[in-house]
């Protein structure tokens, strides 16, 4: 709902005298347009500092090759010297403003990236792309913590994630890994400084890329390891449920982030060569990891079914899914029928899951479970219009199946509310006697 | 200002002064004291639209591992790897490995002009039937080095640029055209 909505409604419900005076004052002055407005200032600030920091590196590249070396390094510092000098002054004169703690902080972050870019150029240094990104990310990590901004937080752990994954992917050591991790780490501890995050816009926007990093963090290790990924991620993916602990509020990342991890791994185990590739990883540690995530799945599943039942139905058909995952491990099938038992097994299940949400959420006028059944549905619905491992005929009558469960539902449904309708007339009448 | 923000601030703005200064210096010390080697190229391309050509060395593909490359100089004036070992060589010049990969391999795989030359040169690039002359000039001190020159047909590029006249392609690709086009004939007439 949009702000101008809600103060209407304020409005509305003040004069019904469902609100006292001083009640519709606090909610028409925290929603009023004063905070779209800041709002709007600060993503102002933030592109217009960006796209001036982008046109002063482009001015500067204009004829860069005819200038001589010693004006080209003095050049180079450039961007970097204008950044610290905004920086400065917006700690001395403008430290209340997020709009200029937040455009200065973009700045002074381009303007690192720039310089080390310009000297890059002088001396045609060869495309070492990832320690360009590491010494760029390295030397612009203090800025979001010395102006208190969460802007460029996703510049940093992109920069440091690309180099862990250039250079664990070259190298092959484990050493990379724990650095990485380590990095992350120095970047996340950002969200000491918004602890009121649940609140405030820059905590969840910062618990956003924190979380994102994280997952990028788990498919790189998966790839490294030559770990399941699939499972990995269904991992993460309980650990994002475990922390949203049943919060309804979707502007934080944990169950957004969790639900479509989840729906990632079923929709990838729901194509049948992908079971092929679970035989590709080495048996008893894949075994085991598969065997812990489902555990952990199912009792986490158990825990949280009364509350949250969104959580609970794809952790439990997770857990289901790594369940026959780690004994397909163990059995070393190659036959093709197992594989495809379990596709149509897991597509089914997926479905199902989409429905439950579905129906639940129309029920209960949950708009988020509806939204999330129907784009359960409509991705698994995707997935088998586009899957080449099946025939037309094969394709043709699992829609129509589905189709035919969905009108059964609705059917079902209708019946019910007429029953209750019906159910509820005598009452009427005998109230209007 | 607090004084642990004050703090941070001055080390950060060292930091991110001293790390880029640093490598100026070293670099263009080796610019300015490094052994000039001539290094054979294969054809350079413009990578995407940006205002660098993208040079391979004809000798950089190595299948040995190790941190340091020995230069030596063939018959024909062109720098190589004479040998790769983990050590720091004692004599002579050598090049420390770029990239940080598995393999040995010498850090030297562009080089930036303006936007111009880049272009007409990659536009025109393909159309040699003869491929002219090419190689970059690389300066080395102590492991490091940098690329200095990219010379085609003995003049820099932006030299060649400036004063190839590119009809003679034209005449060049008539000319080849039509030889295979004639021997193309007398195959088919036999």
């Amino acid at each position: 709902m949009n702000n101008k909505k809600l103060l209407s409604y304020i409005g509305e419900w003040h004069t019904e005298g469902l609100l006292s005076d001083e009640s519709a004052q606090i909610l028409k002055q925290r929603y009023s347009a004063g905070r779209s407005g800041a709002s709007l200032a600060i993503i102002l600030a933030v592109i217009g500092s960006l796209l001036i920091g982008a046109g002063t590196i482009l001015l500067l590249a204009v004829n860069w090759n005819t200038l001589p070396l010693a004006v080209k390094g003095i050049i180079s510092f450039m961007p970097l010297l204008a950044g610290q000098g905004l920086a400065v002054f917006t700690l001395k004169k403008r430290q209340d403003s997020v709009p200029w703690r937040e455009g200065v902080s973009v700045l002074y972050t381009a303007g690192v990236f720039g310089t080390l870019a310009l000297i890059g150029q002088s001396f045609h240094i060869s495309n070492d792309v990832g320690v360009y990104l590491l010494c760029s990310g390295l030397l612009s990590l203090p800025i979001p913590y010395l102006l208190r901004s969460v802007s460029t937080l996703p510049v940093y752990f992109g920069s440091v994630i690309a180099w862990g994954a250039t250079r664990l992917i070259s190298t092959e050591n484990g050493w990379y890994l724990l650095l990485t991790v380590l990095l992350v780490l120095a970047g996340s501890m950002l969200i000491l400084q918004h602890r009121d995050g649940n609140k405030g816009a820059a905590g969840i926007y910062a618990k956003w890329w924190i979380s994102v990093a994280v997952l990028a963090l788990v498919i790189i290790t998966g790839t490294v390891l030559e770990a399941n990924i699939i499972v990995l991620v269904m991992a993460y993916a309980i650990v994002m449920y475990a922390l949203d602990n049943g919060r309804s509020d979707y502007r934080l990342p944990y169950r957004t982030l969790g639900f479509f991890a989840s729906l990632f791994f079923m929709v990838v185990v729901s194509f049948g060569f992908c079971w092929n590739m679970f035989e590709a990883y080495d048996g008893y540690s894949s075994t085991v990891v598969s065997i812990v995530v489902a555990v952990a799945s199912g009792v986490f599943a158990m825990l949280v079914y009364r509350k949250q039942m969104q959580q609970a139905l794809f952790a439990g058909a997770a857990s289901l899914i790594t369940v026959v995952l780690a004994l397909s491990d163990i059995s070393y099938s190659s036959s093709d029928d197992i594989y495809l038992i379990a596709t149509v097994a897991v597509t089914a299940i997926v479905f199902a899951i989409g429905i439950c949400m579905l129906v639940k959420g129309t029920r209960d006028g949950e708009y988020l479970n509806v939204n999330t059944g129907l784009i359960t549905i409509l991705v698994i619905v995707g997935r088998w219009f586009f899957a080449e491992d099946f025939g037309l005929l094969a394709r043709g009558l699992v829609f129509i199946s589905m189709g035919a469960l969905l009108l059964s539902i609705n059917l079902v449904m209708a019946k019910k509310k007429k029953r209750a309708l019906v159910a509820q007339a005598p009452i009427s009448e005998e109230e209007s006697k | 200002m607090k004084k642990t923000t004050v703090v941070l601030l001055v080390i950060t703005i060292l930091a991110q002064l001293i790390l880029p200064g640093y490598y100026i210096a070293d670099k263009y010390g080796t610019l300015h004291s490094g052994t000039v080697y001539k290094f054979e190229i294969h054809d350079p391309y413009v990578v995407y639209r940006g205002k660098y050509l993208h040079i391979s060395l004809v000798d950089n593909c190595y299948d040995e591992q190790g941190k340091y490359g020995t230069v030596g100089v063939n018959a024909d004036g062109y720098a190589y790897i004479t040998g790769i070992s983990d050590n720091k060589p004692d004599e002579g010049d050598y090049i420390k490995s770029g990239y940080g990969g598995r393999y040995y391999s010498i850090p030297v795989d562009r080089y930036y002009t303006d936007e111009d030359t880049a272009a007409v040169f990659d536009s025109y690039m393909w159309r040699f039937v003869e491929l002219p002359e090419m190689y970059v000039t690389v300066r080395v001190n102590n492991g490091e080095c940098v690329a200095e020159q990219l010379y085609i047909d003995g003049v820099t590029v932006e030299e060649f640029v400036k004063t190839y006249d590119f009809s003679k392609l034209d005449e060049y690709e008539s000319e080849y055209f039509s030889v295979i086009e004639e021997e193309l004939t007398e195959a088919y007439t036999d």
